[in-house]
């Protein structure tokens, strides 16, 4: 006989069955908020539309770089860096693959492209690129099948980004510390190309 | 009675799940990091690699991540003694970085979001512009008034991170055998 059985008399409050009961309750609660907790976790970058992927995108065109705001200033992806110049385009392969082409300042450059949820495809710094230029084709799987095809196209100096997804971003990073170097950032990221490039057919 | 339990732990536990979940996404995931110091970084964030607490609290907060040949972002929220970093008070941040052909140090708001322009000086230093000791290691003033030296302002920023970002740097693979030096955090003054 347990202390509490004795205490409580005839009919104890906590008898062995309640105990019992009540464990197997506070088991289930348990299982079912672990479960909402995963499921939560899981949903969270699926069911945002508002994660670094579409900030971008709203903040941003289809055609040419878009120059980001500095934190602070308008509209801003939070995390960026101060000292660096943003430019952000979305990418469509709906219609045709996407051409990215631009010539970096002097200084450190990168690009990535991003994927929805923001992983990221595929990235490049100024070392990487070819005489610090960027020349980049972004194909899905369909159009890089006919990329191989055609035989007019001239790659060499291309690289071509195949993509599982047909709306991505492309961010571009300048490093830019100095405001001086701030405007020529600007002026590079204006001049940088980002467009729909369809594929000549062969022959 | 029964059909009450079910119905009161069927809340309790989505109520626990979510307040959980929150409570988890609320702070800097401290899942899959590399730490050193009070320094922390996510090297496989961004990556399909990620884990799912780091998604979720990308998610939540709108950053992206570095890409593999851009670079690595480390964050401190601490000093070297745990205490959180306040911007009313003097800290040096001594030491090195792990190698990178750049990194800028820089200062924000708890939760990333930038802070105002200071009045004066500025809140991001790049590695270029630095003043180095003798040793080639470097030394950061982080305080509210201007200071001798590499000074980062932390004027009007109640508690602050400091966030180091790495470009081009092998940091982002951290074995045995690399480099992963950080720079201490020490508080000088808090008034």
């Amino acid at each position: 006989m347990s202390m509490v059985d004795e205490f409580s008399g005839g009919r104890p409050l906590f008898s062995r069955r309640r105990l019992w009961g009540f464990l197997a309750w506070a088991l289930g609660v348990a299982l079912l908020a672990a479960a909402v907790h995963i499921v939560v976790i899981f949903m969270v970058p699926r069911m945002t539309t508002s994660d670094g992927w579409w900030r971008l995108a709203n903040a941003s065109g289809s055609d040419g770089f878009t120059l980001l705001a500095p934190d602070g200033e308008g509209p801003a992806i939070t995390g960026l860096d101060p000292l660096f110049v943003h430019g952000a385009c979305r990418l469509s392969l709906k219609e045709a693959p996407a051409s990215l082409s631009f010539s970096g300042p002097n200084n450190f450059w990168s690009l990535a492209l991003y994927l929805k949820r923001g992983t990221v495809l595929f990235s490049v710094n100024d070392r990487t690129a070819v005489d610090g230029k960027l020349d980049m084709l972004v194909v899905d799987p369909i159009q890089n099948a006919m990329l191989k095809e055609s035989a007019g196209a001239e790659l060499d100096q291309t690289i071509v980004v195949e993509a599982p997804q047909d709306d991505l971003m492309a961010l571009v990073r300048f490093y830019a510390p100095t405001p001086r170097e701030r405007q020529i950032a600007a002026e590079h990221l204006e001049a940088a190309e980002c467009a729909p490039a369809p594929i000549q057919p062969a022959g | 009675m029964r059909l009450a339990a079910i119905i009161l732990g069927a809340f309790l536990g989505v109520g626990l799940g979510i307040y959980s979940a929150y409570l988890t996404l609320r702070d800097l995931a401290p899942v899959d990091t590399i730490e050193s110091g009070s320094w922390r970084g996510w090297p496989r964030a961004g990556t399909d690699e990620e884990d799912p607490y780091s998604r979720a609290r990308l998610a939540r907060t709108g950053e992206l991540a570095l890409g593999s040949s851009e670079g690595l972002k480390l964050l401190a929220r601490t000093d070297d003694a745990g205490r959180d970093l306040s911007g009313a008070c003097r800290y040096e941040v001594t030491g090195q970085l792990p190698a990178a052909r750049l990194w800028t140090l820089a200062v924000e708001g708890e939760s990333g979001a930038g802070l105002p322009a200071p009045k004066r000086g500025v809140r991001a230093i790049g590695s270029d512009q630095i003043v180095r000791n003798a040793d080639g290691s470097f030394t950061v003033t982080l305080a509210p008034t201007p200071q001798p030296g590499n000074w980062l302002s932390t004027e009007g920023g109640r508690q602050i991170r400091l966030a180091a970002r790495l470009y081009d740097t092998t940091a982002r693979t951290v074995t045995a055998l690399t480099d992963f030096s950080v720079p201490s955090i020490v508080e000088e003054n808090c008034p």
